[in-house]
C-alpha cells in the first residue's frame, strides 16, 4: 500500500522533460494543427491556466473548491516546509519530553511520522473548518486590496496586528467587487485545525495513558504555533536583518 | 504531459507567424490591482510573447523559435511606430524549479508582467486593429525536473550544473540576435526599450552570457550597454563572477556618482548616472542567503580559493566570502539601499544607512508609492561609503517587494520594475 502511495505521489509531482520541438516519431505541440483556432487569430491562453500552480493560488481573486483542495495538499500537507517542520520537531522533541516530563514516542523515524501526520490532521481540520465557516484559507487574500489597508507602525502596534491576523480570517461574498463584500471574521478554522492536531494523538500515540489531557494540551500548542507564525511573518524583515548581522559577526558571511 | 499551449502558428514558415504570437490576457484576477480598477470592463492588455528553449547541453531545441521571437520583436516595433510610442522588449531567463511549460508559474508570471507593461507602455485604447508594442521573450530550460516535496530541493546541484551549460554559443546567439533586432546593430536605437531579467540560476546564465559583450563594450566610448536595463533578481551565482565585471568597470574608468544628479548641458535639468545592471535580492530570500552558502560547502573541496595580498577594489581580502555568497547578499558589493518607509513619519522608520546617506547629501534616485498599501513608500538611495561606484548597482530589497526566492512576480516588484524603467529611460506614464 505504501509503495503504491509512493508511486502515485511520484507520478503526481514529477515534471516531464520538455520534449524537443520535433523528433522522428512524435509531433511537438507547436506543430500540431490548431483546429479550434482560426488561422492566425490571437488566442487567449487564460482558460488553459494551471489553476493549482502557486502563482494562481496566491493571486486568484476567490479560490475555487479545486484550488482550495490543491492549497491543502500542495502547500499545507505535502510541502517542503511541512517536512522540514516535522523533521525539526522530531529532532528536538527529546528536549521537550525531558523538560515537560512528557511521554517518549520512540525513535526519530516514528516521531517524524507522528509529527508529519499531526500536521496533516491540523491542515485537514483547518480545511474542513474553512469550508464549514466559509473562510478564505489564505492569510492575505488578494481581494483585501479593495479595503485600502495601511501598515501599522511601531513594535506594539505591529504585535497587535500580528495577533489579530492570527485570530481572524476573511471572506468575500457575492461578486466580490467592492470593499463592502469583504468581511473579517473569527478564524474558527484555525481552532478546528488545532483541535484536529491535538486529538490526532488518539490515533497516533502508542501511549494510551491520559490521552484527553494530552490532546487538549496538544491542541493548545498547535494553536499557539499559529500565533508564533504570525509574529514571525510580521517581523520577518527585522529578523532577516538580524540573522544577516549575526552571520557576519560570526564570520560566516 | 501538462497542457502545452503555444500561440497558434499557421505554418512554421509563415510570415504571419510573428503576428500569431499576439496574445491577450483577459483573466482579470491575474492582477488584483487592475481587477480593482475595472473588473467588469472588458479591458484588454495586448502584448506578444515568444519562447526560446534550450536543452540540458545548452542547445536550442528548435531554431524556428528564435526566428519567431525575432519576428515578434519586428512586429512590436512596427506597432510601436504606428502608435507613435517606444517598443518595449522584456527578456526573461527563469531559474530553478521552472521551465517553459504552461504548467510553470514563471510562464504565467511573465505573461502577467507583460500585461502590466502593456498597460503602462501600450496603447491607451485598442479601437481598430490591435497594436502591441510590448513583446516578451521567455528563455526556457530544464530548471524543473520534479515537483515532489523535499526531492525537488535536492535537485539544486544538478540543475545548477546544467544551468552552467547554457551561456554558450546558442544562448549568446539568441540573446544578441534578439537584442540587435530590438536595439539595432550597435544597441543604440532609442525607439526600443530593452529590459533583460534573469532570476536565480537564470540570473547567473544571463550574467555569464552577457559578460563577453559588456567587456567588448567597456573599451568603447561612449560606452553603449546592450540593453537599457539588465536585472539580476535573487541571482544564485557566487559573487566571484560579478566581482570580475565590477572590477573591470572600475578599471575602465566607469565610476559614477551614485549620490547626486549631474547638471545637464542645458544648465537646467539634472540627471543621475544610470545603472547598466541592477542586481537585487530580497532579504527574505533564504534560498540564496542561507541555502546557497550551504550548497557551496560541498563544492569547496574542489575549488582553490586564494587570499589577496592586499584588499581588492571592493575592500575584500579573500575569495572565500565571494565563493560562499551571492553578489547582492554581500555588503561590500552593495551600492544602494531600497528603503520602505511610512509616509506619515518617515524619519521614525529610517534605515540607519539611509540616514547616513541623507546626512552626506545624497538624494534618492527613485521614489514610488506601494501600489497596495496607502501609507507606504519606497526609495532607492546610494549606500554611504560604498566602494562599488560602477554602473553595476547592487542592493537588497525588503520582503514586502519580493517575499522569498521564488515568489517574484508580485505587484510590488512590477512597480519597482516600471519605476526603474521610468527612471532609466525617462519613459514614464501614469497607469490610468
Amino acid at each position: 500500500m505504501t509503495t503504491i502511495g509512493a508511486v502515485v505521489l511520484a507520478l503526481t509531482f514529477t515534471v516531464p522533460a520538455r520534449p524537443p520541438a520535433a523528433t522522428s516519431d512524435e509531433i511537438a505541440p507547436e506543430q500540431q494543427p490548431q483546429a479550434a483556432t482560426p488561422s492566425g487569430a490571437p488566442t487567449d491562453p487564460f482558460p488553459y491556466r494551471p489553476v493549482c500552480e502557486s502563482l494562481f493560488l496566491k493571486s486568484t481573486w476567490q479560490l475555487s473548491g479545486k484550488q482550495t483542495f490543491c492549497d491543502l495538499v500542495q502547500n499545507r500537507i505535502f510541502s517542503s516546509t511541512a517536512f522540514a517542520g516535522a523533521a525539526f520537531a522530531a529532532a528536538t522533541s527529546p528536549l521537550w519530553e525531558k523538560w515537560f516530563n512528557a511521554t517518549n514516542e520512540g525513535g526519530f523515524p516514528r516521531r517524524l511520522g507522528v509529527d508529519f501526520a499531526q500536521n496533516g490532521f491540523k491542515s485537514a481540520g483547518g480545511y474542513l473548518g474553512g469550508l464549514v465557516f466559509r473562510e478564505d484559507p489564505r492569510e492575505s487574500p488578494p481581494f483585501l486590496i479593495m479595503k485600502k489597508v495601511s501598515k501599522p507602525r511601531g513594535f506594539w502596534n505591529r504585535t497587535a496586528h500580528a495577533v489579530r491576523e492570527s485570530v481572524t480570517a476573511y471572506h468575500c461574498s457575492n461578486e466580490c467587487t467592492t470593499a463592502a463584500d469583504v468581511s473579517e471574521r473569527p478564524a474558527l478554522s484555525r481552532i478546528t485545525g488545532s483541535l484536529a492536531s491535538g486529538f490526532s494523538i488518539e490515533l497516533l500515540s502508542a501511549d494510551r495513558s491520559d490521552l484527553t489531557r494530552r490532546a487538549w494540551r496538544g491542541s493548545a500548542a498547535a494553536y499557539g504555533a499559529t500565533f508564533a507564525n504570525s509574529l514571525l511573518t510580521e517581523f520577518k524583515p527585522e529578523l532577516s536583518a538580524f540573522g544577516g548581522r549575526l552571520l557576519t559577526a560570526l564570520g560566516i558571511r | 504531459m501538462a497542457h502545452e499551449y503555444r500561440p497558434p502558428c499557421p505554418s512554421p514558415t509563415s510570415q504571419k507567424c510573428g503576428d500569431a504570437l499576439f496574445e491577450e490576457l483577459t483573466g482579470q484576477e491575474m492582477d488584483p490591482a487592475l481587477a480593482t480598477e475595472g473588473r467588469s470592463a472588458s479591458e484588454r492588455r495586448p502584448y506578444r510573447v515568444a519562447f526560446v528553449e534550450f536543452d540540458d547541453r545548452g542547445e536550442m531545441f528548435d531554431r524556428r523559435q528564435l526566428e519567431d521571437a525575432i519576428r515578434a520583436v519586428t512586429s512590436a516595433k512596427q506597432d510601436a511606430q504606428t502608435l507613435g510610442r517606444k517598443a518595449v522588449l522584456a527578456f526573461f531567463v527563469h531559474g530553478w524549479k521552472n521551465n517553459a511549460a504552461d504548467s510553470s508559474g514563471n510562464v504565467w508570471g511573465f505573461r502577467q508582467t507583460l500585461a502590466g507593461l502593456a498597460k503602462q507602455f501600450g496603447p491607451v485604447h485598442t479601437d481598430g486593429p490591435a497594436r502591441a508594442p510590448v513583446v516578451g521573450v521567455y528563455i526556457g530550460w530544464r530548471g524543473a525536473v520534479t515537483n515532489l516535496p523535499v526531492v525537488e530541493e535536492i535537485t539544486f546541484w544538478g540543475r545548477h550544473a546544467k544551468s552552467e551549460n547554457l551561456p554558450n554559443a546558442h544562448m549568446q546567439e539568441a540573446l544578441l540576435k534578439i537584442l540587435q533586432q530590438a536595439k539595432g546593430p550597435n544597441y543604440d536605437d532609442p525607439n526600443t526599450i530593452a529590459v533583460l531579467v534573469g532570476h536565480s540560476f537564470g540570473g547567473a546564465v544571463l550574467e555569464s552570457a552577457l559578460t563577453q559583450t559588456i567587456e567588448d563594450k567597456l573599451l568603447s566610448r561612449p560606452m553603449q550597454s546592450p540593453a537599457d536595463l539588465i536585472i539580476f533578481l535573487n541571482e544564485a551565482q557566487e559573487a566571484t563572477r560579478s566581482y570580475q565585471l565590477i572590477d573591470s568597470m572600475k578599471a575602465s574608468g566607469l565610476q559614477q556618482d551614485h549620490c547626486r544628479a549631474r547638471l545637464m548641458a542645458d544648465g537646467r535639468t539634472r540627471r543621475f548616472d544610470q545603472p547598466m545592471i541592477v542586481s537585487v535580492s530580497s532579504t527574505g530570500d533564504y534560498a540564496t542567503r542561507a541555502f546557497f552558502p550551504f550548497g557551496q560547502l560541498f563544492l569547496r573541496p574542489f575549488n582553490s580559493l586564494r587570499h589577496y595580498p592586499a584588499p581588492n577594489s571592493l575592500g575584500i581580502d579573500s575569495q572565500r566570502p565571494m565563493f560562499f555568497n551571492t553578489t547582492a547578499h554581500m555588503s561590500e558589493f552593495q551600492s544602494h539601499v531600497i528603503e520602505m518607509y511610512h509616509v506619515a513619519a518617515p524619519s521614525k522608520s529610517r534605515d540607519p544607512e539611509v540616514v547616513r546617506s541623507g546626512a552626506s547629501g545624497c538624494v534618492p534616485y527613485l521614489e514610488y508609492p506601494d501600489p497596495g498599501v496607502t501609507n507606504i513608500h519606497y526609495q532607492i538611495i546610494a549606500k554611504p561609503g560604498s566602494k562599488n561606484d560602477t554602473p553595476y548597482w547592487v542592493m537588497h530589497m525588503p520582503p514586502s517587494i519580493v517575499p522569498d526566492h521564488s515568489t517574484i512576480f508580485t505587484r510590488n516588484f512590477r512597480a519597482l520594475l516600471v519605476g526603474l524603467i521610468c527612471a532609466r529611460t525617462g519613459e514614464c506614464r501614469p497607469t490610468s
